[in-house]
């Protein structure tokens, strides 16, 4: 079997390999590519890190409180019209 | 009321019933809010879609059948109406995604400086990586992608919706959806090594210059 490129590891394998659902024996032919490859191993901590950051900064999107009152004002509102 | 099914809910909030509301509101506004500025970059925009969102709820609630887990089809009612409100104007900061994803040569090996292709800026101290710099870049190069590569990579990493959920909501296949979110991810993986990662070296001159200028003075 041939080892795996930097091309394969990142563009095939990557995104599967960092969300766990790729399958073992290809799982095991990516580390043995990421113990060599020091380029790929920077990239796949990197783009974890990225997947990670994403979440943390999107998590810190809140509704404000006086939109919810408007959004319940324009609900009540509504539904008092009945036209559902 | 805390413990009834979505779908009770809606039938209790299409007769009138606030107490319904209340609890739908409690269970996905925040979701909505979030999917709805992270789509529209502005919160004006993603109170707009949020409220079109919840009227929808209650003037086509009926087309819910059960089926799906609600979140799914509430996702995509408010996916919709957040990408209504940035029609129009999305030509302003959108992005080409090519220039962001890495080049191979045609061995397979990457292309770029060996020193730069190693660097690896996740190590780096929290405090820098949650910076407000770091943020601001964050939301900067999440607002450039094109609007199907934001979605899903909205849906994924944000909400944690799964593959297959992210699939239903915005009609496309799974493959489609694991692709593009791969390449917002890349893409937003070189702005951030851009930023954080090691700079070209005529800027540490530059800023070393810089510092010993600041001293004499």
């Amino acid at each position: 079997m041939e080892a795996l490129t930097c091309r394969e590891v990142i563009l095939e394998f990557l995104a599967d390999y960092v969300d766990g659902t790729l399958d073992a024996a290809t799982v095991s032919e990516l580390e043995a590519h990421l113990r060599v490859c020091r380029a790929c191993m920077a990239y796949l901590n990197t783009y974890r890190k990225t997947r990670d950051l994403v979440g943390r900064h999107a998590a810190q999107v809140g509704m404000p409180d006086e939109m919810k009152v408007i959004l319940r004002r324009v609900m009540l509102e509504r539904m008092a019209t009945g036209r559902a | 009321m805390e413990q009834s099914s979505d779908l009770d809910l809606i039938q209790r909030l299409r007769q009138g019933d606030a107490a319904a509301l209340e609890v739908l509101m409690e269970r996905h506004s925040s979701h909505a809010y979030r999917v709805a500025f992270g789509i529209t970059g502005n919160s004006a925009d993603a109170e707009e879609a949020v409220q079109d969102a919840f009227l929808t709820l209650y003037q086509k609630g009926n087309t819910f059948e059960g089926r799906a887990a609600l979140s799914t089809w509430f996702y995509r009612v408010v996916t919709n109406a957040a990408l209504t409100k940035r029609r129009g104007r999305r030509h302003e900061v959108e992005v080409s995604l090519e220039a962001q994803l890495p080049t191979f040569r045609e061995d397979g090996s990457r292309v770029g400086d060996v020193s730069a292709l190693i660097a690896d800026w996740s190590q780096n101290p929290e405090a820098a990586l949650l910076s407000r710099e770091t943020h601001t870049l964050l939301q900067r190069a999440i607002e450039g992608l094109p609007d199907p590569y934001r979605v899903v990579l909205l849906l994924r990493d944000v909400e944690a919706l799964t593959t297959e959920e992210v699939a239903e909501i915005v009609g496309e296949s799974v493959a489609a959806v694991k692709s593009r979110l791969h390449r917002a991810r890349m893409a937003l993986r070189e702005d951030l090594t851009r930023r954080l990662g090691p700079r070209e070296r005529g800027h540490w001159l530059r800023d070393w210059r810089k510092r010993i200028g600041l001293w004499k003075r």
